[in-house]
């Protein structure tokens, strides 16, 4: 029976049930922690996805999400991510420069080395060279998979504000992953065509 | 391909997360949670917890509101019913049976306002006892069945009333303008318990503002007379419980004569507290700040016994889990508890021995399996169970074999 019951159910009825917001926890905590971990290193997601739960938690009540709350989650996530603003610059720019991840603890060390780590030190330094909302557009849209108008949703702004923010990161995507280009070696040992 | 898409692929390789920062998120969840629901849950008093097993299915009927569950249940069924139209699940105290078993008291919000009801125990014949447009609710049996005291606004702030058993001769025992909740009738039903209240707010980093009431403890005798107040300061939380030999009254930290010549100020908060059949011990349960948790305001439920004069507190559970729930089988020996790792994971019915040796999980079930309630002649553990896809009353012998649904036979 229980298991039918949507986000935007549970949300309703935390307001005179509070413990009716763990199932939102239990569902979506993976997702977040993934999300922030991407963005952030597993360090601070650990304490960045307790922070967006506790927080969403408080402000159950102004939510007007009414399916899934995961666009919502998302939000928050993005917003205190933005504290961190300047320490996820610094990180992509020193990523791409070096080609190393300090933040990302992968599962597999092979995978670090093997699995398309320079294309992701490219992709680094094109993320590093956006403004930080059209990077939260952007990674709400790739790491989080929401639609654009989940992105609005999340971001709460406008879809056509989505829109433009994401047509500026494309554009800047595509200038900075054709002056990596230029360099020849890195699309060289990757043998990712970016044009395919 | 969209260079969008690209970045889909950005650190794809990203670990999925521990169970510790899971643990960990889910503990700083739960003191949010804590502070919120802390005031309202104390409120659950053991009121007929004892009266095992029928008392077992009003808590799944309760337990089941609280998730919108639909649990069938024979007479739950039409009690549920009769409750639908509740504002606020936690308004809703567990239905409460009679000494001898044959009518049911709760509170139903189908008119909107709140009334005491009360239904033969077969589901039958439901009566509104109250009938007034104000909110009357937490309906408390006096212990020889023929009276039932209640809170009611109908004077525009809560007061306490007593009525007949039959709804007749309502009277009213605090003529105040305080907010006067909680009746709890002493063991020899001559005197009654309950809290005042005096409207706070306070700002919670994290929270926003937050409005609560502070409670003083009062006593008054069940014609109105000898009204006095217990407490010397007030607290926010809402626990109520005499001891069984009436002599003392356990209120949020303190442990307070009921006679009013003193109180004793406990060490720190209990989450919840039950004495011993014999009402010489009280188990406890209480929660540890959790050093390892990210915030500030991590907590570790442990269960505890102290001695009833408050003295002698001991830990019995050593473990990073939630453990809640304790319940004193009927020699005394053993105490029951439900035992979860995270906040809404899956719940577990454990027992050991009253000194905390001997630990067992009675249920080891993907379900979750949740407070337990000893039968009289401590054989049987009644719980509640989502085993079957709802929350239903369930029991097992003491020893964890034969474990079976209690009510599906029943219709």
């Amino acid at each position: 029976v229980d298991a039918v019951a949507s986000d935007a159910d549970y949300l309703a009825r935390s307001l005179s049930e509070p413990t009716a917001f763990e199932p939102i926890f239990d569902r979506h905590f993976g997702a977040v922690h993934r999300y922030l971990h991407r963005r952030a290193g597993r360090d601070l997601a650990d304490e960045l996805t307790a922070e967006t739960f506790a927080l969403a938690f408080s402000r159950r009540g102004s939510c007007r999400a009414s399916g899934s709350v995961l666009p919502w989650l998302y939000g928050i996530a993005t917003n205190l991510l933005h504290r961190h603003r300047r320490a996820e610059r610094r990180q992509l720019h020193a990523y791409s420069r070096s080609g190393v991840d300090r933040w990302v603890a992968y599962e597999d060390e092979a995978d670090a080395r093997v699995d398309g780590s320079s294309l992701d030190a490219r992709l680094a330094g094109a993320l590093a060279a956006m403004r930080p909302r059209e990077r939260d557009a952007l990674l709400l849209y790739a790491l989080a998979d929401l639609s654009y108008e989940e992105v609005a949703l999340a971001l709460d702004v406008p879809v056509g504000t989505v829109r433009t923010w994401l047509h500026r990161a494309r554009a800047t995507a595509q200038r900075e992953l054709a002056a990596a280009d230029v360099d020849g070696c890195l699309l060289a040992t990757t043998g990712v065509d970016l044009n395919g | 391909m969209d260079e969008l898409d690209l970045f889909r692929n950005f650190r794809r390789g990203v670990a999925t997360p521990s169970a510790d920062a899971q643990r960990r998120a889910s503990a700083r969840l739960a003191s949010a949670l804590d502070v919120v629901v802390g005031r309202e849950k104390a409120a659950r008093l053991r009121q007929g917890r004892r009266r095992w097993p029928l008392v077992a299915i009003a808590v799944a009927i309760v337990a089941g509101m609280a998730l919108l569950a639909t649990p069938a249940l024979g007479i739950g069924d039409r009690l549920l019913s009769l409750i639908q139209g509740k504002r606020s699940p936690l308004d809703v105290q567990a239905p409460a049976w009679s000494r001898d078993g044959r009518t049911i008291v709760f509170v139903s919000w189908r008119d909107g306002n709140g009334e005491v009801y009360a239904m033969d125990a077969d589901g039958s014949a439901p009566r509104n006892l109250t009938q007034h447009p104000a909110k009357d609710v937490r309906p408390a049996w006096s212990p020889d069945g023929r009276s039932i005291a209640f809170a009611s606004s109908r004077d525009r702030q809560s007061e306490i009333y007593v009525m007949n058993a039959d709804g007749s001769g309502k009277r009213n025992l605090t003529r105040d303008r305080a907010n006067d909740d909680y009746p709890t009738w002493s063991p020899d039903g001559r005197r009654i318990a309950f809290l005042r209240g005096y409207p706070k707010r306070a700002n919670v980093p994290g929270l926003g503002v937050i409005h609560y009431y502070d409670y003083h403890l009062y006593v008054v005798n069940a014609d109105g007379s000898g009204l006095r107040r217990l407490t010397p300061n007030p607290t926010w939380r809402k626990q109520l419980v005499w001891s069984p030999d009436g002599r003392t009254i356990y209120f949020g930290r303190y442990l307070v004569s009921a006679d009013g010549s003193g109180a004793r100020r406990l060490p720190y908060i209990p989450l919840t507290a039950v004495w011993s059949p014999d009402g010489r011990r009280i188990a406890f349960v209480r929660g540890l700040p959790d050093r390892s948790q990210v915030g500030p305001v991590g907590r570790n439920h442990e269960i505890y016994v102290m001695n009833a004069d408050g003295s002698g507190s001991r830990r019995l559970t050593h473990n990073r889990a939630y453990d809640g729930e304790p319940a004193w089988s009927p020699d005394g020996r053993k105490i029951a508890f439900q035992s979860t790792k995270t906040i809404g994971g899956n719940k577990e019915i454990y027992v050991m021995n009253a000194d905390g040796s001997g630990k067992r999980n009675l249920t080891r079930n993907p379900a979750m399996d949740g407070r337990p309630s000893w039968s009289p002649d401590g054989r049987r553990i009644a719980f509640v169970s989502d085993r079957d896809g709802r929350l239903d009353a369930h029991v097992m012998n003491a020893d964890g074999s034969g474990q079976r649904s209690l009510t599906s036979q029943e219709r």
